[in-house]
């Protein structure tokens, strides 16, 4: 293979395996791919708001706890107030996003583990909100008959119509963090990572930054909460907690903590994973256990950056 | 304890910071390795200790070529490095950094013994023997670091810029106490920015320029040198012995 | 009353001592965050529970048998996933989850998800004056401060606890005095789960026991270190005292949620006056 076409492989593989793995239910085209579809979608957006953080070596915890308060206020929004959902959906990332450009300032003063102490804790205390204001989110039994999706006056109630409105949020979040990590923004972030006395030295003031990708995480994990909380109907606190943030960073670390596409293939594997051990429920988690260290000890870099590192292109 | 480097490189990615150096240390004798601020001085002791990997080169110790040894092995053998920036453990006392030089070894009466001794060179530092090292003075930190490797038990000392920073008085302490560890027939290795005092202190000198040993000879010889006179003694007038420096981050 | 409050504000911040301390042993020494803490303190208690209900052995047997098989397992997780992350604080915490998510998972094979309970092996009651205080309390506080003293002189009055200390502070110094910080990394983590399994020992005849006990565990132990400082033993105590009276005081008078929500914000705003928490140094 000529160099040429070597590097023309290496262009379109991140495309042609992100059309094969859209168009995979579709192919398949029964409503179990779908509901596995949209399942993979939805933890895809919340593994890439995390990577989002990851990108600049900040893991935040909160991320679930966002995803949280982007489905609480899809639902309430619809149900309550009456808004389309049409509105609600992007409002739904609006608020986390703007939680999280107000506590910004303040949380990421900080760095490295105490950071993910810190948005550890802010998650906790979302989730220990929804648990608690009862009148407003329901307490432990959160909200029922949350409205269907709907679009241009026509509810997205079949899954493949569903299904189609989460690649699409999915695509276009993808677009977003592709466009974020090129030209000068991309030079900005990969400052924000690495060296961040060379930003200042380029007169570039860190922390504004810092603070406006928070916000974006924020938005990106909002996007997810809403389309969880139209899709399944109902929501409670639990489905926030600190555990959906960990399989979400498991996700991204199992992909590819720095690729693209990273989130979405862990979202891929790991997604289907309970359903393969349906028969033996009570060995689920063990075998989860088991895969993942099997994973971290053997595939260190995740599983594209395997395959990229074993064609011997940069990432 | 005889050291003998052949041909020794190191670099940090890009940067070559030793290349090719070759000299010999002779057993029982002190040795100073003198040089500008960036000429790979303490990369060259780095590399003796085992703490940076040669990208070439051999050092041998009484003719054992140490690349296979750690850190932990070559001070076992007596290999023991007093580092730039003395690198005291903050956070305990005086007494526990005397201590922590000795963990290696067994037998509390001889440690104790060792211990004292470095009381008895430096009495500063039986004063200060419950205070943390982040308290002490500069010249008090050097005496603790100095302490903390003679209750190593070195056979070779390497010594790391021990004059840094330090007022005139306390250099002067400093040049008495490696002068009484030579006397106590520990082969020493010492570098300095402080030229003229390293060479007082030694028999034989070596001049690092970047990366490459450039010049060598007795001791004696090399402090009337013009070459080095110029450059390392500030001309032909006395070079104060104090040359503060400010700390550098390795 | 105000003694009741007292000897529960005792009980816990001893508690949370045993479990802040290991984790803060943990992070100083090997740099990790050990996520799987929690399930440590779990292991302690199922192994009381099988250990008494199963076996039929005396409390008094189970309860040093369970710390030692939490710090044994520990020094074996140590060996075979975490040595290789020293110093990667990322790819270790990651580590530590999965340890901990396979932990609950064979707790789960192992004793079922339904919660278990091991008999009171103190009951009764101590009055003095108006006070009642139930001895099994009274006991874990006691058998905790107990072990938190005995941490204490391992760590300043011997050797090895010089060379843990030392080598939390500058790891590469140590080697250069002869001392590899490998060889302290097992007993290291050994100790710290030790700890972890004697606080859930001590407490497997108070609360129920069940395979996801583990992140309550954990949560107080965040806390704990946060406020106090991520590897500082003194602040870790500290801490302990702070958050084990105020929750007591707070959760008598206003409820636990109160009490919860206090403490993250006490965390929060601890944190915004000083990053490093109160024993940190920058
Ligand atoms: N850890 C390091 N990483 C990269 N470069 C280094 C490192 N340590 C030293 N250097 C470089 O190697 C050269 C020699 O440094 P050093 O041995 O510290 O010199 P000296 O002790 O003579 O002042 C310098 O150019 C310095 O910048
Ligand atoms: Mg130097």
């Amino acid at each position: 293979m000529s160099a040429r076409i070597r590097s023309f492989a290496a262009a379109a593989a991140g495309p042609a395996l992100l059309a094969a793995l859209v168009l995979l239910p579709p192919l398949l085209g029964r409503p179990f791919h779908y509901h596995l579809g949209i399942l993979v979608g939805i933890n895809a957006l919340l593994a890439l708001s995390m990577q989002v953080m990851l990108r600049i070596n900040q893991l935040s915890l909160a991320q679930a706890g966002f995803m949280g308060l982007g489905a609480y206020a899809s639902a309430l929004l619809t149900r309550d107030i009456g808004l389309p959902f049409a509105a609600a959906l992007p409002l739904a990332g609006l608020l986390p996003a703007l939680l999280a450009g107000a506590l910004g300032p303040v949380l990421l003063r900080v760095r490295g583990v105490h950071f993910v102490l810190l948005t550890f804790a802010l998650g906790e205390v979302i989730v220990l909100v929804f648990v608690e204001w009862v009148s407003l989110f329901g307490g432990n039994n959160g909200l029922l008959d949350i409205p269907p999706a709907s679009l241009f006056g026509t509810a997205l109630r079949a899954k493949p119509a569903f299904y189609a409105l989460t690649a699409a949020t999915l695509l276009a979040a993808l677009a977003l963090c592709r466009w974020m990590t090129r030209g000068e923004r991309g030079m900005i972030v990969a400052g924000l990572a690495g060296n961040e006395p060379l930003l200042q030295s380029l007169g570039v003031d860190a922390l504004p930054h810092r603070c406006a990708l928070f916000a974006f995480s924020a938005f990106l994990a909002g996007l997810a909460g809403s389309l969880y909380a139209h899709y399944f109907g109902y929501i409670s606190p639990e489905a926030f907690g600190f555990w959906t943030a960990v399989n979400a960073l498991i996700m991204g670390v199992l992909g590819g903590v720095t690729l693209l596409l990273g989130p979405l293939t862990g979202a891929v594997l790991l997604v289907p994973l309970p359903e393969l051990f349906r028969d033996a429920i009570a060995y689920q988690r063990l075998f989860y256990g088991l895969a993942l260290m099997a994973l971290l000890l053997f595939l260190p870099r995740g599983l594209l950056g395997v395959l990229r590192a074993s064609k011997g292109s940069t990432p | 304890m005889r050291l003998e480097i052949e041909g020794l490189s190191v670099r940090y990615g890009a940067v070559q910071a030793l290349e090719d150096v070759s000299l010999v240390v002779p057993s029982g004798t002190t040795t100073a390795i003198i040089g500008a601020n960036g000429a790979g001085k303490s990369t060259f002791l780095k590399a003796v200790a085992g703490l940076v990997p040669p990208q070439g080169g051999r050092i041998l110790v009484e003719g054992r070529d140490l690349a296979a040894l750690t850190v932990e092995a070559r001070h076992a053998l007596g290999v023991v490095l007093c580092p730039e920036g003395r690198r005291l453990f903050p956070d305990l006392t005086v007494h526990e950094n005397l201590l922590a030089g000795a963990l290696r070894r067994k037998g509390r009466a001889a440690v104790a013994a060792d211990i004292a001794a470095v009381y008895d060179r430096f009495p500063r530092l039986d004063e200060r023997r419950g205070s943390l090292a982040r308290n002490l003075s500069g010249g008090e930190q050097q005496m603790a670091a100095i302490g903390r490797a003679l209750v190593g038990r070195p056979r070779l000392l390497l010594l790391d810029e021990p004059s840094l920073g330090l007022a005139p008085g306390m250099v002067r302490v400093m040049a008495d106490a490696i002068r009484a560890i030579a006397a106590a027939g520990v082969t020493l290795l010492l570098v300095e920015q402080n030229a003229r005092l390293a060479l007082t202190l030694a028999a034989t000198g070596h001049v690092l320029e970047a990366g490459r040993r450039v010049l060598s000879g007795d001791a004696a010889a090399l402090i009337d040198d013009p070459r080095v006179r110029d450059a390392y003694l500030g001309g032909a007038e006395t070079a104060s012995p104090a040359s503060p420096e400010p700390a550098r981050s390795w | 009353m105000l003694t009741q409050v007292l000897l529960i504000a005792a009980m816990s911040s001893a508690l949370y001592m045993l479990l802040a301390l290991g984790f803060t042993l943990i992070f100083g020494i090997l740099r990790i965050v050990n996520f799987a803490h929690g399930e440590f303190v779990m292991i302690g208690a199922y192994a009381v529970f099988a250990l008494t209900s199963g076996l039929g052995l005396g409390y008094a047997a189970a309860l040093p048998l369970a710390a030692l098989l939490a710090g044994g397992l520990g020094l074996l997780a140590e060996r075979a996933l975490f040595r290789r992350y020293a110093g990667d604080e990322l790819g270790g915490m990651i580590m530590s989850l999965a340890l901990a998510i396979t932990l609950q998972g064979a707790a789960a094979v192992l004793f079922t998800i339904d919660q278990q309970s091991v008999e009171r092996p103190v009951t009764g009651v101590l009055r003095i004056g108006d006070a009642v205080l139930p001895k099994d309390q009274l006991f874990v506080a006691g058998f905790a401060l107990a072990a938190v003293a005995a941490f204490h002189l391992l760590v300043q009055r011997t050797r090895f606890g010089l060379a843990l200390r030392a080598v939390a502070q500058d790891p590469e110094t140590l080697r250069l005095q002869g001392v590899s910080p490998r060889r302290l990394y097992p007993a290291a983590f050994g100790i710290g789960c030790l700890l972890a399994g004697l606080a859930g020992a001590l407490t497997a005849p108070l609360y129920t026991i069940h395979p996801y006990m583990g992140e309550t565990a954990i949560l107080k132990a965040f806390i704990v270190v946060v406020l106090g400082g991520l590897g500082s033993v003194p602040g870790a105590i500290a801490a302990s005292v702070l958050l084990g009276v105020t929750e007591a005081a707070v959760s008598t008078w206003l409820g636990v949620t109160a009490a919860t929500l206090t403490s993250f914000v006490a965390v929060m705003a601890i944190l915004l006056v000083k990053p490093t928490g109160l024993g940190g140094r920058a």
